[in-house]
């Protein structure tokens, strides 16, 4: 019998979700029944339903998701290209830790959403200041986890590292210090993401003209909660996603090496 | 075709090992410790805990200077890490990131042996440890005991004249243990490397060993020493190996004792 | 004074301050939305316009203050404010998607469409193609920049729009961040008070929807309050009346009333007297015409939605009107009428 069980095991693992979703909208639904609120406070699933179907059809929320995607996809690999490096290197020597350290815990503890009004001053029009804020958000992340892995690097493996032929300091790091590293760094790269999406949101409420942030600041402009709602939505669907994409390739990673 | 090169000769002359303290004091932890390694002598070391055998074997694989003295191979000096002085550590430090031949091949990326020569060397000493089937497999698809084989391979591949073994099946159950014993002694024959082992299992010495040091409690030092000449493999239940196990705890015993009596001087 | 006695008097004190502000919390607090703009309501309140209301009707009318309209319609759509004063854009949006209806439009023109001192621009078609700062959609000053694109053949894909706070703007303009903005009063003279922005074109200019003149501010009220006290909803709306009979009579007392109480410069308020800005009529009468005008431009611009039906009510407005000319001597400025 050729019956595969593989696709039953992907539904069951979404099931949980779909479950969750569909008492969500069960509850609301019932508050809307009983309470009766203004449609400009809270709107019952179905006018959200056919906001989103607008909203899908007329491509605006395409677009939307896109610009506030774009933003964070090139604010987060310009985190990764300048935290990686730099946090192998910190990791590795104590000297450029203690030298760099005490700029990265004081600027640490500023959340990117309190950068945003400085980064509209500073940069004005353009994507380069939400960019900047995403940047703030995901560049400590990335940069934490990095020096993590290299100090966490078990130390019997460079021994044994030491043991097999990494005669120099750069052969050790190359060959032992980066890969160990790996796991942690791809750790940072999925919470830097996570966070970039909520800071580019933010970013969006308060200073742009599209994306997925700017769409519900709109809608709250307007009175229109249902389009707030469908925002909300789809930045939570996205964000899920993107969590999952990580945690999948996570765990490739983890098995290949 | 890699030359077989038979084990060399181990020679630690007058080596001592002093730390100080954060409070400024010294403390002795080894020496001093004087032994002849003959070449291809599977020699064992039994010590108790913190006598300082670990330390040895560190200073032997060239992580930690000597404070006085100094160990050479054949007529060259120990003076760090080196590829010929292989090692088989108790918590196996194999490679996640690397598949199971990936890792056996880790040590031989060298200019002088191609692609195609190191896979071929891993993958003999991979059938050598009965783990040729796994070659592709991750790291943490297998159990502590292949695990440690796998070590054993990569420490074999690299045909170093010494094997450095920290109590390498320490962390292995005891019928486990039993089999990478007579696995190791059966390498072990066919490449004659000279090996210094390291444990704290008596039984496992006597079993093992060409030649048994027994260390006193810190500063180590060599305390006692039996050379096992029964032909293997042993039966460690016999009369005579039994004696032999009941004088090595007495003297092990008398080590301990000395740290619990009051007013020993070891915190 | 021994510590006993000490204590015994601060006893006192504190149940008085308990019984005094129990009173208070026992009148009704009529929570009124205001934004910090030459609104008519400011006067009528430093006047004291809303005093014999008050002790009339045993109410506290507390102003609660919001940078721009979306937060006020939020806050009423929380049911947190009773009466609201702001942009026709959020006072249209609100009383089309709240229970809430229209009862004054107290301030014509407000909005302008800056540009730099030295900028090239001539007219609102040279606009193409350059980048507008405006307050978002939901601000009275879209559906005008809007029909002033409209009325060049051009769309609002023709220009590129940055969203940005009204009082930001005329920074915007000034530092050339942007090519032009478009903002509501007195952001609007406070960028022409610096002397590094000029005018590009006025609200009635691109707009006259009601007489030759814009709609620029409305005040609404929650429907269950209108309801509940018809009586003070009139008053209030004639004490807006009476106060801009004061404005039309005393501009530069008013002037200095304002600059109190929202901390602009008096010379600013001055100037957008003086050049137009902000405008005052006795008359503040929504009319139903007037507002089936602006409800339809905001239904083409997308902003309401076709269902949506903008409530109002003109009749306090009316007899606010009928009650000030009839009682007391008026200023109407001749430029303001209707």
């Amino acid at each position: 019998m050729s019956f595969s069980l593989a696709p039953l095991r992907k539904i069951s693992r979404v099931l949980p979700f779909i479950y969750a979703a569909i008492v969500i909208v069960a509850v609301w639904q019932l508050v809307v029944t009983v309470t009766k609120p203004e449609p400009s406070v809270l709107p019952a699933p179905g006018a959200v339903a056919i906001a989103f179907e607008h909203l899908l059809r007329n491509g605006e929320l395409a677009t939307d998701a896109a610009y506030s995607l774009a933003r964070v996809v090139v604010a987060w690999l310009l985190s990764a290209i300048i935290a990686i490096p730099l946090g192998l290197l910190m990791g590795s020597s104590q000297r450029l830790e203690r030298l760099v350290n005490p700029f990265v815990e004081l600027f640490r503890p500023i959340s990117p959403l309190a950068w945003i009004p400085m980064a509209i001053l500073w940069f004005g029009i353009g994507e380069s200041g939400k960019i900047f804020v995403v940047f703030i958000g995901t560049f400590f992340p990335i940069l934490l986890s990095t020096v993590a892995g290299v100090k966490e690097v078990d130390p019997v493996l460079l021994h044994a590292g030491r043991v097999f032929g990494c005669t120099s300091r750069t052969s050790l790091f190359r060959r032992v210090v980066v890969p160990a590293a790996m796991p942690s760094v791809v750790v940072g790269l999925r919470v830097a993401f996570g966070t970039g999406w909520a800071a580019i949101i933010a970013a969006e409420l308060v200073a742009a003209h599209t994306g997925l942030g700017y769409l519900i600041a709109n809608g709250m402009d307007v009175l229109r909660a249902d389009l707030v709602l469908v925002g909300m939505i789809a930045i939570g669907v996205l964000g899920f996603l993107f969590d999952a994409v990580f945690r999948y390739a996570q765990q490739r990673y983890s098995r290949h090496g | 075709m890699s030359v077989v090169n038979a084990g060399k000769r181990l020679c630690i002359e007058g080596l001592t090992k002093t730390y100080a303290t954060r409070s400024g004091e010294s403390v002795a932890a080894l020496g001093p410790i004087s032994v002849d390694v003959r070449p291809s002598e599977f020699l064992v070391i039994v010590g108790p805990t913190g006598c300082g055998k670990s330390t040895l074997l560190q200073i032997l694989a060239g992580f930690l200077s000597p404070t006085e003295g100094r160990a050479l191979v054949g007529d060259e000096p120990i003076i760090g890490p080196s590829i010929d002085r292989s090692m088989v550590f108790q918590s196996y430090a194999l490679f996640p990131w690397l598949s199971v031949l990936e890792n056996v091949e880790f040590g031989l990326q060298r200019k002088d042996i191609s692609k195609s020569q190191r896979r071929e060397i891993a993958l003999r000493h991979l059938k050598m440890v009965g783990l040729q089937d796994f070659a592709n497999k991750s790291i943490d698809e297998l159990s502590g005991g292949m695990k440690q084989r796998v070590a054993i391979a990569r420490a074999f591949a690299v045909d170093p004249s010494i094997m450095l073994m920290d109590e390498p099946f320490g962390a292995l159950d005891a019928l486990t243990r039993r089999l990478l014993q007579r696995e190791l002694l059966r390498i072990w024959h066919e490449q004659q490397r000279t090996v210094v082992f390291i444990t704290h299992s008596v039984e496992e010495a006597i079993f093992l060993a060409d030649r048994i040091l027994v260390m006193s409690s810190r500063p180590g030092q060599i305390k006692a020493e039996w050379s096992v000449t029964a032909p293997r493999p042993r039966d460690v239940t016999s009369e005579e190996l039994r004696q032999l196990e009941r004088k090595i705890y007495a003297l092990l015993d008398e080590e301990l004792m000395k740290s619990f009596s009051p007013g020993s001087g070891i915190s | 004074m021994n510590p006993i006695r000490l204590r015994g008097w601060s006893l006192c004190v504190v149940l008085l301050a308990i019984s005094v502000s129990r009173g208070a919390l026992a009148q009704e607090v009529i929570n009124y939305g205001v934004q910090p703009d030459t609104d008519p309501s400011f006067i009528a309140k430093a006047l004291g316009y809303f005093n014999p209301i008050e002790k009339k009707y045993n109410v506290t009318v507390t102003f609660q203050q919001f940078a721009y309209g979306a937060p006020e319609n939020q806050a009423m759509a929380a049911g947190a404010l009773q009466i609201a004063s702001a942009g026709m854009g959020p006072a249209t949006i609100a009383v089309s998607r709240l229970p809430a209806t229209l009862i004054a439009i107290n301030i014509l023109e407000q909005t302008a469409i800056l540009i730099p001192i030295d900028s090239t621009l001539k007219s609102t078609c040279d606009l193409k193609g350059k980048t507008v700062a405006f307050p978002g959609n939901g601000s009275q000053q879209y559906p005008l920049l809007l029909k002033a694109l409209a009325d060049c053949g051009l769309g609002v894909n023709d220009i590129k729009l940055f969203k940005s706070n009204g009082p930001d703007i005329p920074i915007l303009v000034e530092n050339k961040s942007v090519d032009a903005g478009i903002t509501w009063d007195p952001s609007v003279s406070v960028g022409l008070a610096s002397g590094k922005v000029r005018l590009l074109a006025k609200a009635e200019q691109i707009m006259p929807i009601m007489g030759g003149h814009y709609v620029g501010n409305g005040v609404y009220v929650q429907n269950a309050f209108l309801k509940k006290h018809p009586d003070i909803t009139q008053d209030l709306v004639t004490a807006n009346v009476q106060a801009i009979n004061y404005i039309l009579c005393n501009p530069e007392k008013a002037a200095k009333l304002w600059s109190e109480q929202i901390g602009i410069a008096e010379n600013v308020i001055a100037l957008s007297m003086k050049q137009g800005i902000s405008v005052y009529s006795l008359d503040v009468v929504p009319t139903v015409k007037t507002m089936d005008a602006y409800a339809k431009f905001l239904k083409d611009a997308g902003i309401l939605n076709p269902s949506d039906s903008p409530k109002i009510d003109p009749s306090f407005a009316t007899k606010a009107l009928h009650d000030v000319q009839g009682s007391a001597s008026t200023c109407e400025a001749t430029h303001a009428k209707r």
